[in-house]
């Protein structure tokens, strides 16, 4: 969406609103109960979905918090010149590992690593590195030329070139990338719960087993708002940072 | 001959594959299809073993190869020969083992056996990447189409005659080989309706957002809204209506509307299927040069002459571009639909993890991850042989 400056009044006052509607369990049974009159129960008996909502949260800081730490890196290694040699490799394995869909690699992780929290975790991990990964590398890429010139014209270590120059110009695209990552991790561990991992997915697929809508509703309303709330909050993030600056036309 | 300095994207390939060889399992012997196992490494497989380490050792001196073209050559091979290699093996493994056991036993693959494959990938990787380089290039696609085709007879021949049709995720397949050919067909038919569904109304929806901005801002935030919400919540969200709608209108469930099942899978496919589909076809259209849309004004075509004639052709690279990616999406999605009821490739995913089956996972997964990778090289494939040749050189 176009950013205002209204966006981030209205982010937050969002945001607190969510919030507070989660702790109004009573008010959500009510409207459960009338929207589904036919059922006997209309909150999952786990967890409340305050708690359920900070153990999806915390799976996803966790995950995506320990893809920008190696993938940030790993994009920033393969541009530089001991890393060279393998950026072929590293942006060949990030666009095939981005057809993968992301079911397919949680299912995977459940045969290596069992059921429960890891495998989401470690699966979670490893999908999410592929937009970041990608993103560090065309952010960097688009750092012109000229202005890398300029900079080691300047008398900059390539440490100092790096960390003054080439990553807060390449910071908008990276912060994008992890966007992307972290919204597509709120919806792969929804999916989690299958594998006992907990979060919102839990009345989801509860719901379904049992064939309860109200608890399938409980956990995707919530879970659809979630997603989007944090993907303006990150967007508004994003769009702190500089815009990437053009190369020059003539060289 | 020999340089100093060696491919070291080779050489990480073939230390993984040693290293992933000698300290984990190749395979993992089962009492039942659900019990745990015990780990076992590669000695049982025998004389076989020949082929991955002769391999290896190969790829190892390729690695320091001067010749660029010799190089890829041998690395390529080196790679082709890694990767069959351990399919004979993990074949002639899953034999031995099996001569001692019940019947009812399995032999599942090992992480060892699944890291040395990435390795192997790594290797050929590296070869394929020497032979794409500039002075190779001149030798033409021919030659390098023979290591995918060479990696191909040996996965066959493994299968065929060297064993691999033991193992686990065969088994699987064996049980299931009645239902797992149709779930491959309601997979593909489930993504291919929904993405047919979702050009009917994503194209026209592109073509209008890219004449008005209001709409454009609409359409585009609609959809992007839609594509953040976890496919889970959104299945989640269309079934409970929908129920609600095919109990009060009997009419509907005699069309086959119901909460559960196709019906929510295909609105909701169809919704992530937009996304992409509007956004590039606006901006293929954004992107096309003012000056031949006038070039075509002069010469006194009309409105919709101009858009069908000259500023679509123009932009279908980028519509396909979008196909590509909603088609990869929906893949994947489909198989999250097995969850409300659709029978597809998602339902032996689900099965497998409520049976704590791990080759029947598999036998989902891979096969999905496979329909992914298809459907990505494809559409490129035929978004690039669309492009018009003028376009293509710009």
């Amino acid at each position: 969406m176009r950013p205002s400056r209204r966006t981030p009044v209205l982010a937050a006052f969002a945001t607190f609103v969510f919030a507070w509607l989660l702790t109004r369990t009573s008010w959500l049974e009510a409207a459960l109960k009338w929207a589904f009159p036919t059922e006997v129960s209309w909150l999952h008996p786990r967890a409340d979905l305050v708690s359920l909502t900070v153990e999806h949260l915390a799976i996803v800081a966790i995950s995506s918090g320990l893809t920008v730490l190696v993938g940030v890196p790993l994009g920033i290694w393969v541009t530089r010149s001991s890393g060279r040699d393998f950026r072929q490799l590293v942006a060949a394995s990030v666009d095939l590992g981005q057809t993968f869909p992301p079911v397919a690699v949680l299912a995977l992780a459940m045969p290596v690593l069992g059921f429960g929290f890891k495998p989401t975790i470690v699966a979670l991990f490893l999908y999410g590195m592929f937009p970041v990964v990608s993103s560090t590398i065309a952010g960097l890429d688009s750092v012109p030329t000229s202005t890398l010139e300029a900079a080691k014209g300047m008398g900059m270590s390539p440490m100092q070139v790096l960390f003054r120059v080439e990553l807060p110009l390449a910071s908008r695209i990276i912060m994008s990338g992890i966007r992307t990552s972290v919204v597509i991790n709120i919806g792969t561990a929804t999916i989690g719960a299958t594998i006992g991992t907990g979060g919102l997915g839990v009345p989801i697929i509860g719901g379904l087993a049992t064939r309860n809508m109200a608890y399938v509703v409980e956990g995707a309303l919530p879970a659809a708002v979630l997603a989007v709330l944090i993907d303006v909050l990150l967007g508004q993030v994003e769009h702190g940072f500089a815009v990437p600056l053009q190369e020059a036309d003539s060289a | 001959m020999l340089t100093r300095s060696p491919d070291r994207v080779a050489l990480t390939g073939a230390v993984l594959a040693l290293v992933s060889a000698l300290m984990l399992p190749a395979g993992t012997l089962r009492p039942n299809r659900l019990a745990q196992g015990d780990p076992h490494s590669w000695l049982a497989a025998g004389a076989i073993l020949a082929v991955p380490m002769l391999a290896l050792l190969l790829a190892v001196f390729a690695s320091f190869l001067c010749s660029r073209s010799l190089r890829g050559h041998v690395l390529s091979s080196a790679g082709v020969l890694l990767i069959g290699g351990i399919a004979l093996s993990l074949g002639a493994l899953s034999e031995s083992l099996m001569v001692d056991a019940p019947s009812i036993a399995r032999v599942s693959i090992g992480s060892g056996t699944w890291l040395m494959l990435a390795g192997a990938a790594i290797v050929a990787f590296s070869g394929w990447q020497a032979l794409m380089g500039k002075e190779s290039a001149s030798q033409g696609t021919h030659v390098r189409m023979v290591y995918p085709l060479a990696t191909a007879a040996f996965l066959f021949a493994a299968v065929a005659f060297g064993g691999l049709d033991t193992i686990s995720l065969a088994a699987e397949y064996g049980i299931r080989t009645a239902v797992f050919w149709p779930s491959v067909i309601a997979h593909l038919r489930l993504a291919g309706v929904s993405l047919v569904l979702g050009l009917a109304m994503g194209v026209p929806l592109g073509i209008i957002a890219a004449r008005d901005a209001r709409i454009r801002r609409v359409a585009l935030g609609v959809t992007g809204i839609i594509q953040t919400i976890p496919s889970l919540a959104m299945l989640g969200l269309l079934i409970a209506p929908l129920a609600a709608l095919s109990a009060a209108y009997p009419v509907l469930r005699q069309l086959g509307i119901r909460g559960i099942g196709e019906t929510p899978a295909m609105i909701a496919l169809t919704l992530y299927a937009l996304l992409p589909i509007v956004r590039n076809t606006y901006v293929g259209l954004a992107e096309v040069d003012p000056a031949v849309v006038d070039a075509g004004r002069g010469m006194g075509m009309s409105r919709g002459q101009l858009l069908w004639r000259v500023e679509m052709p123009l932009a279908l690279p980028l519509v396909l571009e979008g196909v590509r990616a909603g088609a990869v999406l929906l893949v994947g999605i489909t198989a999250v639909t097995a969850l409300v009821g659709a029978r597809n490739l998602g339902s032996f995913i689900f099965e497998g993890l409520g049976q704590a089956a791990p080759d029947l996972i598999l036998l989902g997964a891979l096969p999905i991850i496979v329909l992914a990778i298809v459907a990505d090289v494809g559409l490129s494939f035929i978004a690039d042989a669309v492009t018009p040749k003028g376009v293509r050189a710009a």
